[in-house]
């Protein structure tokens, strides 16, 4: 029997990634090349022009932040003009550009990257890392995000997975992934709270769990709250220590700061399993005008870091209590509670989610790993037959269109299955109103304006009469491609405007081709380049065998026609591989390779006689 | 011919012994004696470097054992050359009561050290051998015990950083002061003595100076003054660039003191104040005035408790110029004529302005010829040091004159080159870029190594899973300073080559 092609399923965060796949019905993490199960989502330039990805650029975050790229899942997807993207530029080092129509362009050295472009960098060190796991090929994957993230978001991330050479089978929610990994949907039915603290992100969400359905009736967060800020308030207590003691403010100095912000995830980290922990930086600043360098060596307790810490704990509840509040669920109606990212590891955050959502949250899987785990989990129910649990592709976000007054009228709500097909009667607003503006609108909100706008229309040469007396038809066709159809019909005459929305995760079709065919020429440069170099390597080696062979080679034909004859002829292959050798032309240095390698043949047959 | 090539390289031997490579500075030495057999500076100063071998200090020997390598230990302290001058201070930070009892004169041109991990902020403090070196010089451990080291030069101080160094150029001599010992001909840094106008006082603005001490793990930024007391000394109204060489006179055997703190042997008759002062033709060491020198005298002798090394009996001694002396070098009077202290910006203030890094100007007619002459002598050197294989040394001395004229071609393309191939020796020294290395001591040993916060960033990113080229693109630092620093780590045995 052929062996099943293996599937991962990825959890793309916005601070670290995991990939996952289901081994022998297990669920199992795949470990990265670099030893570590969790992949930092941040990719950078280094100054020496090397791209780095993970763990490496992590490591020049601060020393090199305008080349280093972080948290780009918060812009993914989203327009250059939108409010999102204008307050993460506040924050943001590195240089955010716009595109060409309004899309978002990461600038890194001299390239302008999409953020299609920079995800597809980390999806495809996931995919390297399985493919050294498995030992072969990985190109079928489901890949995770979160349940806010409308059509727009989700299809840049399904770019960003064909940009690195994955077909993206499905993009599930991550409470929904999550939910997956602990086996929900089978065993458990009922109302489920997903409490997700990740390194930049905060999200709660509420789902209601049947039978192969996930649906996410409400969820909320904070996009700006996570470990990031637990390891913040490490670095200004040993900051601000510092200065008392020295008078010098480390976080004047990157090289510094890079080391406190890694010497405060560490602390933090070992502090959820012990009590107190040792911050050792020595040598971390010089004084100015010079000296010994200073050493940083302070003890943390957790119960300082808890205290410095308290208010972000209060945070996370008070958002707990808004969603809940917002889906009309009481704690009393939950039936599980999730722990997801590696933050909910920290002691005093369980306590508070123990102490609000008044149960003990499920244990048994790594909150680091649960999203990824579930896509695992996903990937595999997809290419498997006899699957138990299968989700259905749904709408994320319900899709309508605005109305007189600035409202929304729902007509496909999220968690629609499609393919799908809704057709409503609307009516003009105003007397003698003859076009009406179809707007069409992706989102929750009541109000049109904080609704994402796909696309809009207008649907001209409406007899002239009284408002309420025309009708038109809207219908929203969703196909099983995930394309949207609007098409608006005058009744009475049968005029009709229609309109066709594709989901666009900011690159346009022909970019997304142009980008695949760039990568794909620089593979293969890659490729060539690569052998050139082992070919050049084996010439090299080669000259060097040949031209100690020379004088051997006198020594033993002296004075014969024959010796000289050979030894004019190897010296004039020298120079020419010679050449070839400096040189870019794979087919001459096979050429000098041949014609050096029986030169070789040669001088040793004769050395061999003659001796 | 051969003998000008021998003077050149006894320049560059200097600069190099200057800048700590004593084993460098040797085999210029050598190279120049080869050439010119009868030259006796070559032959003096190859004697006085035997002379100046580090010996261990008691201070220092008396350590825990466990830790043998001199580097390992955190044994000096740098402090900064721009803090003020105490004498209670630096008691504190040696154990001694008096100040520094040396304070050696301008140097020209002036070199700093071979660049090293134990660096100060402007990248100039001594290599982890020249504080191990220098704190030998101190001789004594603070309890008294009695030292073999011979040197009494307890004060190394490194140039000032970036642009050009002025020193003095002709000053005072200074009457003998027989309680002083003479150092060892070369000390393992450069330094740079800075002159002012007025008031007629001479102070010295070290950059960094290593004293020795046994610091706590944790060293605060220790800062202790030094040359509480300084002697008074008249500067002369012309600060050089470099100093004048008297190729007639043999070098000296050793240092002379500057500002009285170290007098010239018995046998140098006292010069009246105001006479031209002895100049050596090695032109590193100018001297300071009398007033210096009976006013520091005392001091600085309380400071030796006897553990200087006698000045050699046959030591040449430089003698004063004549009025028609002629010199031949490239630091002579013609190409480098030196600096108008009244055309340099903020008259009076030369301390501040190179303790500033202020750019020192000069009037205009002058000017570019003697910076011209200033860079083709600083080719030269490093030229000369290229030839000798020395890079590093190279490399500074092409900076010093990048300085002077950071768009000179010529300056670009040498430093290119020095720059290539030091990378490459540096690089030799790792070996496989995709090597992983590994920290080889323990955290409460590392403390004590003598690193500064470069070094420290490059150690912290050695954890067993990077490799060297990843280490190079995490540094945020240049190829070449990465490269630098874990070359030294892994010659001090610090990390393993992976």
């Amino acid at each position: 029997m052929a062996e099943r092609e293996p599937v991962i399923g990825i959890d793309l965060g916005t601070t670290n990634s995991v990939v996952a796949t289901v081994q022998s019905g297990t669920p199992t993490v795949i470990r990265g090349r670099s030893g570590s199960n969790l992949l930092p989502s941040i990719i950078a330039l280094a100054k020496s022009g090397k791209l780095l990805v993970g763990q490496i650029a992590k490591r020049q975050a601060i020393t090199n932040p305008t080349d280093t790229v972080y948290a780009s899942k918060r812009l993914i997807g989203r327009k250059f003009s939108a409010k999102q993207t204008q307050d993460a530029m506040k924050v943001l080092p590195y240089q955010v550009v716009t595109g060409e129509h309004d899309d978002i362009r990461i600038k890194m050295g001299p390239t302008d990257y999409s953020l299609p472009e920079l995800s597809a960098m980390v999806l495809k060190e996931l995919k390297l890392d399985a493919e050294a796991f498995f030992g072969r090929p990985v190109k079928k994957a489901v890949i995770t995000v979160p349940a806010y993230f409308n059509d727009g978001q989700r299809q840049a991330t399904k770019d960003a997975g064909r940009i690195a050479g994955l077909d993206v089978l499905r993009i599930i929610n991550e409470p929904t992934a999550a939910a997956l990994a602990y086996g929900f949907g089978k065993a458990v039915n009922g109302k489920i709270a997903v409490f997700d603290l990740g390194g930049g992100t905060f999200d709660v969400s509420v789902l209601e769990v049947g039978t192969g359905v996930f649906d996410v009736i409400g969820t909320g967060g904070d996009t700006y709250l996570g470990g990031e800020d637990f390891d913040n308030r490490i670095i200004e207590w040993l900051v601000f220590d510092f200065v008392k003691e020295h008078g010098i403010d480390l976080r004047g100095d990157r090289m510094a700061l890079q080391r406190l912000k890694d010497g405060a995830e560490k602390a933090k980290i070992e502090l959820s399993s012990s009590k107190e922990t040792q911050l050792n930086l020595p040598f971390i600043s010089t004084p100015v005008g010079g000296g010994s360098a200073l050493h940083l060596q302070k003890t943390l307790t957790r119960e300082k870091l808890e205290e410095l810490c308290g208010d972000l704990g209060s945070r996370c509840v008070t958002i707990c209590e808004q969603v809940l509040s917002d889906a009309k669920v009481k704690v009393t109606d939950l039936k599980e509670m999730i722990l997801v990212g590696g933050m909910t590891r920290m002691p005093k955050i369980q306590e508070l989610v123990k102490a609000y959502f008044r149960r003990d949250p499920c244990k048994g899987v790594h909150p680091d790993e649960v999203v990824a785990l579930g896509a695992a989990v996903q990937a595999d129910a997809l290419t498997t037959e006899d699957s138990e649990v299968v989700l259905l592709d749904v709408t994320p976000q319900s899709l309508g269109v605005a109305i007189a007054g600035g409202y929304v009228r729902r007509l496909i709500p999220r968690n629609t299955t499609v393919p799908t097909s809704v057709t409503e009667v609307f009516t003009t607003s105003k007397d003698g109103q003859t076009t009406v503006k179809i707007m069409v609108l992706q989102g929750e909100s009541e109000v049109a304006h904080q609704n994402e706008l796909l696309g809009e229309f207008i649907l001209t040469g409406l007899r002239q009469s009284k408002r309420g007396e025309i009708e038109v038809d809207v219908t929203f066709e969703i196909n099983s491609e995930g394309i949207v159809s609007v098409a608006a019909r005058d009744k009475e005459t049968g005029q009709q405007q229609s309109i066709q929305v594709t989901a666009s995760g900011g690159l346009t079709e022909s970019e997304l081709k142009q980008i695949l065919e760039d990568q794909s020429d620089m593979m293969l440069e890659a490729k060539t380049g690569e052998e050139l170099g082992k070919r050049k390597a084996d010439l090299a080696a080669l000259m060097k065998e040949v031209t100690e062979l020379i004088p051997q080679l006198q020594k033993a034909t002296a004075g014969s026609e024959f010796g000289s004859d050979a030894v004019t002829k190897a010296n004039k292959a020298l120079e020419v591989a010679k050449g070839a050798a400096a040189g870019q032309s794979l087919a001459k240095v096979n050429e000098s390779l041949d014609t050096l390698t029986k030169t070789m043949t040669l001088f040793k047959g004769v050395l061999q006689r003659i001796s | 011919m051969s003998k000008e090539r021998a003077a050149q390289l006894i320049d560059a031997g200097l600069w190099l012994k200057l800048s700590g490579d004593l084993d460098g500075a040797q085999k210029l030495f050598e190279r120049a004696l080869k050439l010119d057999p009868e030259n006796e500076k070559a032959r003096t100063l190859l004697d006085g470097s035997a002379d100046s071998q580090p010996v261990v200090p008691s201070v220092l020997a008396s350590q825990p054992s466990g830790i043998t390598n001199p580097f390992s230990r955190n044994e000096s302290i740098t402090v900064p050359g721009t803090v003020p001058v105490d004498a209670a201070d630096w008691g504190m930070a040696t154990g001694f009561e008096s100040p520094a009892p040396f304070q050696p004169p301008a140097i020209a041109p002036t070199v700093s050290p071979v660049p090293s991990m134990v660096v100060s902020s402007d990248s100039q403090a001594p290599t982890a051998e020249e504080v191990w070196s220098d704190t030998d010089s101190f001789g004594t451990a603070p309890q008294g015990q009695s030292s073999p080291a011979p040197a009494i030069a307890p004060v190394v101080m490194t140039r000032p950083p970036g642009g050009v160094t002025v020193v003095l150029g002709e000053t005072p001599p200074e009457p003998p002061t027989p309680i002083q010992p003479t150092p060892p001909v070369f000390m393992s840094s450069s330094h740079s003595p800075v002159p002012r106008a007025t008031p007629p006082q001479f102070e010295q603005t070290p950059r960094s100076v290593v004293l020795s001490g046994t610091p706590p793990p944790l060293v605060p930024a220790f800062t202790p003054p030094l040359y509480a007391g300084a002697p008074i000394v008249e500067p002369p109204n012309t600060i050089r660039l470099s100093g004048d060489p008297a190729p007639a006179s043999p070098p000296r055997s050793s240092p002379p003191v500057s500002a009285g703190q170290m007098p010239p042997p018995a046998s140098s008759p006292p010069l009246p104040p105001g006479a031209s002062p002895p100049r050596s033709s090695d032109s590193a060491w100018n001297w300071a005035g009398p007033h210096a020198s009976s006013a520091h005298s005392a001091s600085s002798a309380s400071s030796i408790q006897g553990t200087a090394a006698p000045w050699p009996a046959n030591a040449p001694l430089a003698s004063p110029p004549s009025p028609g002396f002629e010199q031949k070098t490239a630091w002579d009077a013609k190409s480098n004529p030196g600096i108008s202290l009244g055309n340099v910006v903020g008259e009076g203030k030369a301390l501040e302005l190179v303790g500033t890094d202020v750019p020192v100007v000069s009037s205009p007619s002058n000017t570019g010829t003697r910076l011209a002459a200033e860079v083709r002598a600083l080719l030269r050197g490093a030229r000369d040091l290229l030839d000798l294989d020395d890079h590093t040394g190279a490399v500074e001395l092409i900076l010093k004159a990048q300085t002077i004229a950071p768009d000179d071609a010529e300056v670009q393309a040498l430093r290119d080159r020095s720059e290539r191939t030091l990378l490459a020796m540096f690089e030799s020294k790792l070996g496989n870029m995709n090597a992983v290395p590994r920290v080889l001591l323990k955290d409460d040993e590392i403390i004590w190594l003598n690193l500064d916060h470069r070094a420290g960033f490059v150690l912290a990113q050695i954890d067993g899973s990077v490799s060297f080229d990843d280490v190079f693109a995490v540094s945020g630092m240049s190829r070449l300073d990465t490269a630098r620093i874990i070359a030294q780590l892994i010659d001090e045995g610090v990390i393993s080559r992976g």
